[in-house]
């Protein structure tokens, strides 16, 4: 699911080379294909690509922003990973010991 | 990868509640704090005026400081003590100086290092006569600051207005319309149901 910018050089710019925030649907979904094409590991392993609505209800609703891992079995978080989770090796160690008793 | 938690909101305060705060003893010293005078490098040399219209070359982060006006200092005798040090940190945060040091790490897609945070913090501080022993307070009397005063300063309004990094999600059923980019287009769809499959892993995240 990809989000609104967090450093959008219109905003909160940290390169010259920033994206603009998106001003429409459009312009988000073009944004998110883009960042895929650039990831393409990640594409090859996603069953589906969704955007938030350009008033970020849901990346505020749950607490997406910047990035968040979710663990859902039937549409119920069973897992949610927090802003504490700097190191991304504690994170992939929490999945894996996650997977153990619940295989994706 | 929001840069500023040290300054997270924490609640509201009436006008006047926050001077207390204020460290007039450090306020108005001259002392020279020579440690941080070796940590910092020299400050780039602020344009007298913006040659907007004159036909020379501005550069981006020119750009950027004539896009926030709201950065540009007011005068109030009842204003928060470290609203003029906030606007300084974030006219810093514009400066090609720090957008320089930011974009090697963004550009290769690493998070820039929280230093390049303290050294502008640091660096704000030292315009306004204070020293890295006055941080603390610094970054609370931001948290305190109401809403409406955080709104003018950028960095702090974008963490107020996507960061909820306390939303517990456990045990919860997701809902929410969001958009599913298929090959044939883009359509509206409700979490609650695209998510209803057995098992999923989900990754919400910007590019940035």
């Amino acid at each position: 699911m990809y989000l609104c910018e967090a450093h959008a050089a219109d905003s909160w710019p940290l390169s010259t080379n920033a994206p603009r925030n998106h001003r429409c649907l459009e312009e988000r979904v073009s944004a998110a294909q883009a960042f895929l094409q650039k990831w393409q590991s990640l594409k090859d392993v996603v069953d589906m690509v969704l955007v938030d609505a350009m008033d970020d209800s849901v990346t505020i609703s749950l607490g997406l922003w910047p990035e968040r891992f979710l663990l859902i079995e039937q549409g119920i978080a069973k897992w949610a990973s927090s802003f504490e989770d700097a190191d991304p090796e504690d994170m992939v160690h929490e999945l894996s010991d996650l997977a153990l008793f619940w295989p994706l | 990868m929001p840069r500023i938690f040290s300054k997270a909101v924490r609640g509201h305060y009436s006008p006047g509640d926050v001077s207390s705060a204020l460290p007039v003893e450090r306020a108005t010293s001259k002392a020279k704090d020579h440690a941080l005078d070796e940590k910092l490098q020299p400050l780039p040399e602020a344009p007298k005026t913006f040659p907007m219209g004159t036909g020379r070359e501005i550069s981006t982060s020119l750009k950027l400081l004539c896009d926030h006006p709201d950065l540009l200092p007011k005068k109030s005798d009842r204003e928060p003590w470290c609203l003029p040090i906030l606007r300084t940190e974030a006219l810093l945060r514009l400066s090609e100086d720090y957008i320089a040091k930011t974009q090697t790490f963004y550009d290769s897609c690493s998070m820039p290092p929280g230093e390049l945070d303290e050294d502008v913090e640091a660096r704000a501080l030292k315009m306004h006569g204070l020293t890295l022993d006055d941080v603390v307070s610094y970054r609370d009397a931001a948290s305190n600051l109401d809403l409406e005063q955080r709104a003018d300063i950028f960095f702090l309004r974008a963490n107020d207005r996507l960061f909820r990094p306390r939303a517990d999600l456990g045990g919860k059923k997701l809902h929410g319309t969001v958009h599913r980019i298929d090959p044939l287009g883009t359509r509206p769809v409700e979490l609650g149901d695209i998510l209803s499959m057995p098992r999923a892993l989900v990754v919400a995240s910007t590019s940035s």
